[in-house]
């Protein structure tokens, strides 16, 4: 499968390419999660990474839909 | 620590010691319980008999980091109820260090008398005819006044809203760089400031009366294990100075709950735009200032500066819900704009949510068009001059969707919501209809959670009871007089068994964990108790209706929960 990735906030400097506003295509095998596109970034959990795709969050056992575009940026409060 | 008592009418002070009854509260615990008990709820809020009450928190005064925050009290004349709003900069830790638990001004000059009240280093107080700063703004102001009395001092002052009595109107706050663009912002406590014919507080920030630690030892090393917590958090160490709070721009879009188009769309097409990511690359392009400091003994460094395109200042601090009020609820999506009301709020003196949302609720009426970019500055200069239009805009978005018929008013109690739609993240929802405040992004935010799949943002299960915690929690945290992203960090692993040493090492007390949680629900319940007496009841815990009857695109949804199910919240 091929999903478009865009990481936004600190993520998005400590992984420049995939900063940009058009994002980067990546392909991953059929069936991928959320968790296992995490792994493939090399994102780790201290990061605090959160994942949207189709407006809504996912947790790390989502599966991915082929064609999709991935956010990932961090968790955050509110203040 | 001290209180001081002011009469406006009589143009009297008293310096007295703080009353054992409220030792060992501080902040939003001090004012809302105080007010409770003296101010005569049915009182109109703008006249005599109302207080308005400046109280520092627990740590004000103290070498504890981010500790400058200062709780002002009173019945708001934009909810009818019990109103706290507190503001950073650095006019919280001047207090403490003076010694000074709570300013409480009473009474009300004659119509047109203006005062200023002045700080001394012995924390005594005095009265100086104000009449020269009349309808001034609030950059001139601080400007003049640090030139008169030294610009070592932090001010708390009103603009032209404040004088004019306008229900949103703010208190400013003078920051780090001595510039009041520092806002309690919300429920017109602006106004009551100038009901009080006080344009402005003066505090010296080099007071050396501060009432000294119990435990000084104890005191430094668990301050210092606290401050090691909050750098290690990815949000305090290194999102917010890196971006701000405008750093929820990407995540809240994402999610489908950023209010726009005065709260039809809940994806804003032009977010990119005006992204904390955006916001911090124009910031250093135009050679302004990400990571700045702009309270007190900051560690966490989320304020930032704007300039314009030739490099020259135009607005500090840049916030996530001033970019939702003035950017997404209005359809527009130019920082500049944005940074150009920003300005103009804090120097008018206004809260710029509310003020937003009343422009938005204008456009939704077709007073002007969404993304009109010159509307908002145009409005905002009726609301300075204090015209008819300008004292309607001024008073809100309620007053505006009542001049113009329009019931799409996305306010609780009269007051604006803040970045999040209810429908988009339902618990939110629940804390904007049953907090004691009206709707407020400051007394029991739910995101973190949503974000943390602790709870998911659409579905009713958990939403209730994590609502009421979060709020009995703001209660609480909003009484230490440390900001609000510093005390998100007691929730890591023994960090409330560190925040109980610092209490105990400050005070001498021998509190447990729990005794936080029941201080929340303290402050929580004479806030209620005093909002019950004012008037209101659960029919103000309400959304408007138009939250449970339009479903928000993308998720297609509306607020879900019943009117029995909110009145519950606060069954402690």
């Amino acid at each position: 499968m091929k999903v478009r990735v865009q990481l936004f906030g600190v993520l998005g400097r400590k992984l420049p390419p995939y900063s940009s506003a058009e994002g980067v295509e990546i392909v991953m095998p059929d069936g991928s999660t959320a968790g296992d596109l995490l792994e493939f970034l090399k994102i780790p959990d201290a990061w605090a990474p959160a994942i949207a795709m189709h407006s809504r969050l996912l947790r790390p056992e989502d599966m991915l839909t082929d064609g999709a575009d991935i956010r990932i940026f961090q968790s955050v409060h509110g203040g | 620590m001290n209180f001081i008592r002011v009469n406006m009418n009589t143009k009297t002070i008293k310096v007295e010691a703080m009353p054992d009854e409220y030792k060992g509260i501080g902040g939003r615990g001090l004012t809302s319980i105080m007010i409770n008990k003296e101010v005569p709820a049915s009182c109109d809020s703008l006249g005599p008999d109302n207080k308005l009450i400046f109280a520092t928190g627990m740590f004000c005064g103290t070498n504890m980091f981010n500790s400058s925050r200062v709780s002002i009290g009173a019945k708001s004349p934009l909810t009818g109820g019990i109103k706290e709003a507190n503001v950073g900069g650095t006019s919280g830790g001047a207090l403490g260090k003076l010694g000074i638990g709570a300013i409480i001004v009473d009474g009300k000059p004659k119509a047109g008398d203006l005062s200023i009240l002045k700080l001394d280093l012995e924390g005594n107080a005095e009265l100086i005819d104000a009449s020269e700063y009349k309808g001034m703004r609030t950059y001139a102001l601080v400007e003049k006044l640090h030139a008169k009395y030294g610009d070592k001092n932090a001010v708390l002052c009103i603009g032209p809203a404040g004088e004019y009595m306008m229900k949103s109107a703010s208190i400013q706050g003078s920051d780090t760089d001595k510039r009041p663009c520092r806002a309690a912002a919300r429920g017109g406590i602006g106004a009551v400031m100038g009901s009080k014919g006080l344009k402005a507080v003066i505090i010296p920030q080099n007071g050396k009366k501060a009432d000294p630690l119990v435990d000084k030892e104890t005191f430094n090393e668990a301050t210092k294990a606290f401050a090691a917590l909050v750098k290690a958090n990815p949000f305090e160490g290194e999102l917010l100075p890196a971006f701000g709070t405008p750093a929820l721009v990407a995540p809240v879009n994402l999610m489908g709950a950023f209010p726009c188009y005065n709260a039809t769309k809940s994806e804003f097409e032009g977010w990119q735009k005006i992204s904390g990511e955006a916001l911090a690359n124009t910031i250093k392009e135009r050679g302004g200032q990400t990571g700045h400091v702009g309270c007190s003994q900051c560690i966490i460094r989320c304020s930032n500066v704007f300039n314009d395109k030739n490099g020259k200042y135009v607005s500090s601090s840049i916030e996530y819900e001033t970019v939702w009020a003035m950017g997404g609820m209005c359809g527009i999506d130019d920082l500049d704009v944005i940074a150009r009301m920003d300005f103009l709020c804090d120097d008018i003196g206004l809260d710029t949510m509310n003020t937003g949302v009343a422009i938005a609720v204008a456009m939704d009426s077709g007073y002007r068009k969404f993304g009109d970019k010159n509307a908002p500055i145009e409005i905002m200069d009726e609301i300075a001059k204090g015209t008819e239009m300008g004292r309607i805009f001024g008073d809100g978005p309620s007053a505006v969707g009542k001049h113009f018929n329009n019931p799409r008013v996305a306010a609780v109690k009269n007051q604006s919501i803040a970045a999040y739609d209810p429908r988009g993240m339902i618990g939110n929802g629940v804390t904007f209809a049953t907090s004691t405040m009206g709707a407020d992004h400051t007394a029991g935010n739910m995101v973190a959670m949503y974000l943390g799949h602790i709870l998911d943002p659409l579905k009713k299960e958990g939403q209730l009871e994590n609502s009421r915690e979060n709020q009995i929690f703001c209660a609480m945290a909003d009484s230490m007089g440390l900001c609000l992203f510093a005390m998100y960090s007691i929730a890591a692993p023994d960090a409330k068994e560190m925040f109980i040493r610092l209490i105990n090492a400050r005070l001498g007390t021998s509190w447990k964990v729990e005794d936080l949680r029941n201080l929340g629900v303290r402050i929580l319940k004479a806030e209620k108790e005093f909002n019950k007496k004012a008037g209101l009841t659960a029919k103000d815990d309400r959304l408007p209706e138009f939250f449970m009857k339009e479903p928000l695109p993308p998720h297609n949804v509306v607020f879900p929960f019943t009117d029995a199910e909110l009145d519950g919240v606060h069954n402690f």
